[in-house]
């Protein structure tokens, strides 16, 4: 994962990740490093922006299960937005709209 | 001086123009293909890209591709990781299309790693979601068929099918026709599939369909 695969903003309330690109077991460790940094002294509300993701497998599903779970125990809350079909297709085969949230 | 042909020229057929070959036979030959790649994950793109085109090829719609795309991006992901132990080993793809009962594609993935019987990959609950038993829920419900053989002299045969729904043939995706949202981070629920899905695992020969 580099600088062209994730940007973050981030307000007082709000952490936003985008991620881009088809992401496979090729940058699952280190988007599972970056997330882990960005969550260290995240705000409660996160969201993970997939508008421009056109493919994602298991790894990195699992690596944002983890994310997940890391703000759920801060009682906090990680929602993934703007998912392509595809995408969507995939967390569902998963059985994960509803944990994170997707519609 | 005679003019007259010689009889050789009168009887053999004149031979066909090159681009009247390749479009007879791509009327009548369906797709058949192999592609071989190291056991990198470098390669991952460039095997999404060729599985998309054969898919499309092969008469499958969007989601049908997608569910193919993904369903062999895991199985080779596993190869990597499992069969070979993250190390260097060849692994081959074959692609066919299928015409007949139904349109469709098969891909076939060749290694020659350690071989991992599919039954051994299942069961991981989703509370438990790693890399590998998740990747293999998402096969068997991706796929219409998928057969594990061990290979005589080390290594796995791999025989993934995806078939064309008949519906998707002529009208667009009504949506996603996956399983359902059992919500929160429960089981994958079975991995067998519905009736009629074929699932053989490795630990003798499977019920290869022969063209």
């Amino acid at each position: 994962m580099n600088e062209r695969n994730i940007d973050t903003a981030r307000t007082k309330d709000l952490l936003t990740v985008k991620l881009h690109g088809e992401l496979d077991m090729r940058l699952a460790p280190n988007l599972r490093q970056a997330l882990h940094r960005e969550l260290e002294k995240a705000p409660p509300r996160v969201i993970v922006d997939l508008e421009d993701v056109p493919f994602v497998d298991s790894s990195i599903i699992a690596t944002l299960v983890e994310a997940l779970k890391i703000v759920r125990a801060r009682k906090g809350k990680l929602s993934i937005v703007n998912c392509r079909p595809t995408v969507r297709d995939t967390f569902e085969i998963a059985r994960l709209l509803e944990p994170f949230g997707i519609e | 001086m005679s003019t007259s042909p010689r009889p050789s020229e009168v009887s053999r057929p004149r031979e066909p123009e090159p681009a009247a070959i390749v479009a007879a036979g791509a009327e009548l030959e369906p797709l058949a293909a192999r592609l071989s790649i190291w056991s990198s994950p470098g390669y991952l793109p460039l095997l999404r890209v060729v599985v998309r085109w054969a898919c499309e090829h092969c008469g499958l719609s969007e989601l049908e591709t997608h569910r193919t795309v993904l369903a062999l991006v895991e199985a080779v992901t596993n190869i990597i990781k499992h069969a070979y132990d993250g190390g260097r080993g060849e692994i081959e793809l074959e692609f066919r299309e299928i015409r007949e009962p139904r349109r469709g594609v098969e891909l076939v993935l060749l290694d020659r790693g350690r071989f991992v019987a599919h039954s051994d990959c299942r069961g991981r609950d989703l509370e438990d979601v790693r890399p590998g038993g998740l990747g293999v829920h998402m096969m068997d419900l991706c796929l219409d068929e998928l057969h594990a053989e061990e290979r005589e002299g080390g290594g796995r045969r791999l025989v993934l099918r995806k078939y064309a729904d008949e519906s998707s043939l002529s009208a667009g995706e009504s949506g996603t026709a996956g399983p359902g949202d059992a919500g929160g981070l429960g089981n994958a629920g079975s991995a067998d599939g519905p009736d009629g899905r074929d699932r053989t695992d490795g630990s003798g020969r499977g019920t290869l369909h022969q063209p």
